[in-house]
């Protein structure tokens, strides 16, 4: 009789652990489930349509953010730069190359629970396309950085928080890239870690 | 032995299967259950048929990833009581809206280039008013987009592009200085009768 809870004890732990765990894993921010990879960049463009799959909608709850419809835009979202470290506020990071076309863009640091970061210095933790430098070909640099930089500077400076860890959105206003031929362009901007704080 | 291996392997079978169910459920009960979920912060924070900007204080604000170069803004409809009709002034800056049901799923989205004359006026209806209106041969219907839905309640959310937010110029500021085209945007209960009924007679 022993054996036999005990079997259907073995039982529930298995299926509560693996059920609990793998439906947590898949909607962790930082997993792709239903997305789709650009380098270091993960977009939902699936979120948007009627037939949006149950994991896409509980990631939009579990997250608590407004998604973008298709003629809106689309949001990608880094949790890592390009060799797949994660993001850390005590790291330099610079942020280049092209986006897909879109009217307007703008690019945030978000801490890991949504929240917007706020900077202690004087500078911004967001750039858009409109207050950007560019060069030749719409190519642009952005240099996320504790310490003011010539240039893009996106400002990640928060006191006490240094081996916390932040992720990046660029959304792409009024994209061609959410019709319905997909994902038009490939091409987003590199994210490559510079010099790191001791 | 081979009774005791059969019997680990019905367990982990069985504790698979469950955790299967398991996982399903929580996929499926998450968005019902969600705390976090952006409706239910909304539904606390506006009326049907009252068109609420969002603050945009960032710690104010209970919504997620937040675009601090946008000012926000909610109308919730509830098409039992009437259609809505929305609409704001032609402006030249970038602006877009999604219409949400009540679950948080997009049935129709615009901007600003995709509007007609690049002015917001959308009217949002179930399917029987929407038969109704394209019954009544309403000369100004032309004028709306026309947007369907089977669900009854739900919001629209407008996002309009504000670079020189306050939140943006300094991040210890909490204060808004709102959205010009957020401040004409109106929301309100569309009187579908009197369409309607002026056929009729």
């Amino acid at each position: 009789m022993l054996r036999f809870y005990l079997t259907i004890l073995c039982a529930l732990a298995i299926g509560i652990g693996l059920g609990g765990a793998s439906a947590w894993y898949s909607l962790r921010q930082t997993h792709s489930f239903g997305g789709i990879n650009i380098g270091a960049w993960t977009a939902w463009p699936f979120v948007s349509g009627g037939n949006a799959d149950p994991y896409t909608i509980a990631k939009v709850v579990r997250d608590g953010n407004i998604p973008l419809g298709a003629a809106e835009g689309l949001a990608f979202e880094a949790h890592a730069d390009d060799n797949g470290d994660a993001l850390l506020f005590n790291c330099d990071y610079i942020l280049s190359g092209q986006t897909p076309p879109a009217r307007v863009w703008t690019l945030a640091a978000y801490h890991e629970n949504g929240s917007l970061v706020k900077t202690s210095n004087s500078g911004k933790s967001a750039v858009y396309s409109g207050n950007i430098i560019r060069f030749g070909e719409s190519g642009f640099r952005v240099n996320i950085s504790t310490t003011p930089v010539a240039g893009n500077w996106l400002s990640v400076n928060e006191s006490g928080n240094t081996n916390k860890t932040f992720y990046l959105m660029l959304r792409l206003y009024d994209t061609p890239s959410t019709s319905t031929t997909g994902l038009v362009s490939r091409r987003m901007p590199t994210i490559l870690r510079g010099e790191c704080l001791q | 032995m081979p009774a005791m291996m059969a019997r680990a392997f019905y367990t982990v079978f069985s504790g698979l299967v469950l955790a299967g169910i398991i996982h399903i459920m929580i996929i499926i009960l998450v968005p019902k259950y969600g705390t976090k979920d952006a409706w239910a912060y909304l539904s606390e924070r506006s009326k049907n048929y009252e068109f609420t900007q969002l603050q945009n204080d960032a710690n104010a604000l209970g919504l997620s990833e937040i675009d601090p170069f946008f000012s926000y803004g909610i109308c919730r409809y509830d098409l039992n009581d009437a259609p809505l009709k929305m609409q704001g002034d032609a402006t030249e800056s970038f602006w877009s809206a999604s219409v949400f049901d009540e679950g948080g799923k997009i049935i129709y989205s615009l901007n600003d280039r995709t509007a007609l004359n690049r002015e917001l006026s959308v009217l949002v209806v179930d399917q029987i008013q929407g038969l109704e209106l394209k019954e009544s041969n309403w000369e100004e219907l032309d004028n709306f987009i026309l947007v369907e839905t089977n669900a009854t309640k739900g919001y629209v959310v407008l996002r309009a592009l504000q670079p020189d937010n306050a939140l943006v110029k300094d991040s210890n500021a909490s204060e808004n200085n709102g959205s010009e085209f957020l401040d004409l945007v109106s929301c309100e209960k569309f009187d579908i009768e009197s369409v309607t009924k002026a056929i009729d007679s």
